[in-house]
């Protein structure tokens, strides 16, 4: 038998890798923070062994620290959960501006890392595609971090989810408009299988600093 | 005599919670919530050993090391990582980490590596002294 690697598999199995990648390390930190509360705990407990008395006011704030903690655990295995899921449904409808919003939920220590603000400029009505929830969430994630290689960290990157007459489009603005454009980048996309397994087409203006996800609606 | 320590780390409730605990260790401990600050911190002022996280905003953890290391070849800098990979040990031992230690850290045994840190510091510049010493020595003749 041969081994023969499927590219767009393995592409998808590395883009869940990052992903909880991503994710474990934000638990961790949380796990640190927990950790220090206790050891806190556990030093407070020694040193009243000693004579020290209790200080209600230190101890009732580390309880309010593990108490945020825990709800921000909560939050990152939420999301971590609808990510896995992500991958479940069928080829289908999905509302594009809350999976553009979902995904900057869920990069978005990866984007903090990078030193990029996005801002999210949603339809008031949803603007639906037909595609694989899942391969939609890995292109967006493809643009994210082509944004990101022309992104400034004195202005944010703009993202607008719009209805065109061909389908949905996810418009990139705010880029810069120099050397920095990520054209190899948009190449690397535009020729990746998951674009062409959700029948997207990548469209880029470096002049105007842009470029466009234009989806496929119902249809199409 | 104390062990001085800059600690380094976006979070700022770690830092907090993690230099209380070491100042009743009698550490003394600066915080700093970004590589770029830490480095101004250690251009003006004197640490024993820097303990910076792996993943940071601006600058990595790596790339910080690599700079201070630079400019400070003799500052022992232990990195705190999500997951010490072999592969992230390795690279952090390259650029000239003193040590990779994961996260939740235990603080006993990162108090140990402090103090190391500490004599490792006090034996570098006790030999760059003595090294000194043979300099002027040898310059006049003796």
């Amino acid at each position: 038998m041969t081994k023969k690697e499927n590219p767009l598999a393995a592409s998808g199995a590395r883009f869940c890798g990052e992903m909880n990648a991503s994710i474990s390390h934000e638990i961790k930190n949380v796990m640190a923070v927990i950790n220090e509360n206790a050891g806190l705990l556990e030093d407070m407990v020694a040193l009243h062994r000693l004579g020290k008395p209790f200080d209600d006011a230190r101890i009732e704030k580390l309880a309010q620290s593990v108490t945020r903690q825990i709800a921000r655990a909560n939050d990152i295995i939420a999301v971590m959960n609808r990510f896995a899921h992500s991958a479940d449904h069928e080829w289908g409808p999905v509302d594009v501006g809350e999976t553009v919003q979902f995904m900057l939920e869920l990069t978005s220590r990866l984007i903090m890392l990078k030193g990029i603000r996005f801002d999210a400029v949603l339809p008031d009505k949803t603007v639906t595609a037909f595609t694989s929830r899942f391969y939609l969430q890995f292109a967006i994630w493809q643009c994210l971090q082509a944004a990101m290689h022309a992104g400034r960290s004195d202005r944010a990157v703009q993202i607008r989810v719009d209805k065109t007459e061909t389908g949905p489009a996810l418009q990139f603005s705010g880029l810069d408009t120099a050397e920095a454009f990520p054209e190899s980048v948009l190449a690397s996309i535009e020729s990746s299988c998951a674009l062409e397994l959700i029948g997207a087409r990548m469209v880029s203006h470096p002049e105007a600093g842009a470029f466009y996800l234009e989806l496929p609606g119902k249809g199409s | 005599m104390t062990e001085r320590v800059l600690l380094v780390d976006d979070e700022k409730e770690f830092l907090e919670i993690m230099s209380e605990r070491m100042q009743a260790r009698d550490i003394e401990v600066t915080t700093s919530t970004s590589a770029l600050e830490a480095m101004d911190l250690i251009a003006t002022e004197s640490y024993d050993a820097v303990i910076m996280d792996f993943m940071m905003p601006e600058m990595n953890g790596i790339e910080a090391l690599k700079a201070i290391k630079e400019k400070n070849p003799e500052m022992q800098i232990i990195l705190l990582t999500g997951h010490a990979t072999v592969e992230k040990t390795v690279e952090a031992m390259k650029a000239g980490a003193m040590d990779l230690v994961e996260k939740p850290a235990d603080l006993d045994a990162l108090s140990e590596k402090i103090k190391n840190a500490h004599n490792q510091k006090a034996l570098i510049v006790e030999k760059k002294n003595q090294e000194r010493v043979i300099e002027m020595l040898k310059k006049f003749g003796m």
